[in-house]
């Protein structure tokens, strides 16, 4: 390390921060310190950081919390699971082609029995226990930011009561004022509609 | 790195061990170590409450895929702003931000005497905030990474991945503009 050749007219004006924020290196530090114990101006330097440091650690945002770690482990498992399905596609690679297209057939078949049936029945929850209230069983696109779900949250006046589940569906309460079969109805219908952010939408 | 953040690396790098194992509730732990720390850093940097939270997502997200391949040749801490700090550049880029204006070096500044009788003498935090506020965005960020996380210029170099040297300057200048921005406020 370079030796600090520091007189009264050649301050360590750029080592001061780190001195106050104790970051430097003993050698370093040691010169430091020694010439500040004959440099009133470099003493006002520090006094001055160590003011602005003191105000900055203070500094403490409201942060998103449970809502942002649920957002994030619903992530982690969309991304698990994405890994996953890229594994066992690389693995079909070599599968027998033979028995994906019987399934295929098969799949094909039931499709279009299940459609019939499928189409005949109103969307239904998927899980969740019950709570007091209108609660509204919400899961979002993988790829809906923050900001977009909780603009949708708060168009309805809606809030979040639990969720996400294993399926990624989260719970949304409704408010009173929104309880009313047209309230709900109409929530509902917004909910769906915002298919760039929503997924799949229930009452529960 | 002092002794407190010896302490942290080590119980960091044991949950990124963890992490990488696919362990959720380690990475709950580690979430909740850097959340307001990530959030904070964020907040010197971008606009609104969403982009904060996109960017601890995005971050977190990354740490989770990434945790692995950490090989310690720098701190957690180093690491994870690292990623953060090119979450920002890229957020930053994408939407053609125009740098804040920093404020000039040159301007006459009120004698240091002065100054810290003033800070002495007056509410000086919400000056100081609304200051940081002026800073050009390299600069904040550095006054931020020492002051705020207590890294050395070597780490927010590594961070930034800048030269020392330069990190010290932009210190050095970021102080300059700081002094003179609060030497007009506390008249």
């Amino acid at each position: 390390m370079p030796q600090l050749n520091m007189t009264n007219d050649q301050h360590p004006d750029e080592l001061l921060p780190w001195l106050v924020n104790q970051s430097l290196l003993d050698p370093e530090r040691e010169q430091v310190e020694v010439h500040l114990q004959s440099c009133a101006r470099c003493q006002q330097e520090v006094e001055f950081l160590r003011n602005v440091r003191e105000e900055i650690k203070t500094f403490s945002p409201s942060l998103p919390g449970e809502l942002g770690w649920q957002r994030l482990l619903r992530d982690v498992k969309h991304d698990s699971s994405r890994q996953q399905d890229q594994g066992q596609n690389r693995s079909w690679r070599w599968g027998n082609g033979l028995a994906i297209a019987a399934s295929l057939v098969i799949m094909i078949q039931a499709g279009l029995l299940m459609d019939a049936w499928f189409f005949s029945k109103p969307m239904a929850p998927l899980s969740g226990p019950h709570d007091i209230g209108v609660i509204l069983q919400v899961s979002f696109q993988a790829n809906a930011t923050e900001a977009g779900i909780r603009q949708i949250v708060n168009a309805i006046n809606g809030t979040f009561s639990g969720g996400p589940g294993q399926l990624g569906i989260y719970r949304i309460r409704l408010p009173l004022d929104r309880q009313d079969e047209a309230g709900i109805e109409e929530a509902l219908v917004y909910l769906r509609n915002q298919g760039n952010v929503v997924s799949h939408v229930a009452r529960e | 790195m002092n002794q407190r953040q010896a302490g942290n690396n080590q119980e960091y790098r044991a949950l990124l061990g963890k992490i990488a194992e696919g362990n959720e509730a380690a990475l709950e732990d580690f979430y909740k170590a850097f959340e307001p720390r990530i959030f904070a850093f964020a907040k010197i940097r971008l606009n609104d409450f969403h982009e904060f939270a996109d960017l601890l997502n995005e971050v977190m997200l990354e740490v989770w895929r990434n945790a692995g391949r950490f090989e310690g040749r720098s701190s957690v801490t180093t690491w994870v702003f690292g990623i953060a700090h090119h979450k920002v550049v890229d957020r930053l880029r994408k939407k053609g931000k125009q740098q804040w204006e920093a404020l000039e070096s040159a301007d006459s500044v009120e004698s240091d005497q002065d100054l810290e009788e003033m800070l002495t003498k007056t509410q000086v935090g919400e000056h100081i905030h609304w200051c940081m506020e002026k800073l050009s965005d390299e600069q904040r960020q550095v006054v931020h990474l020492a002051f705020f996380e207590d890294l050395s210029y070597r780490e927010v170099g590594t961070i930034m991945g800048s030269p020392e040297g330069t990190i010290k300057a932009r210190m050095f200048h970021a102080k300059k503009a700081l002094k003179r921005c609060l030497s007009r406020r506390i008249k």
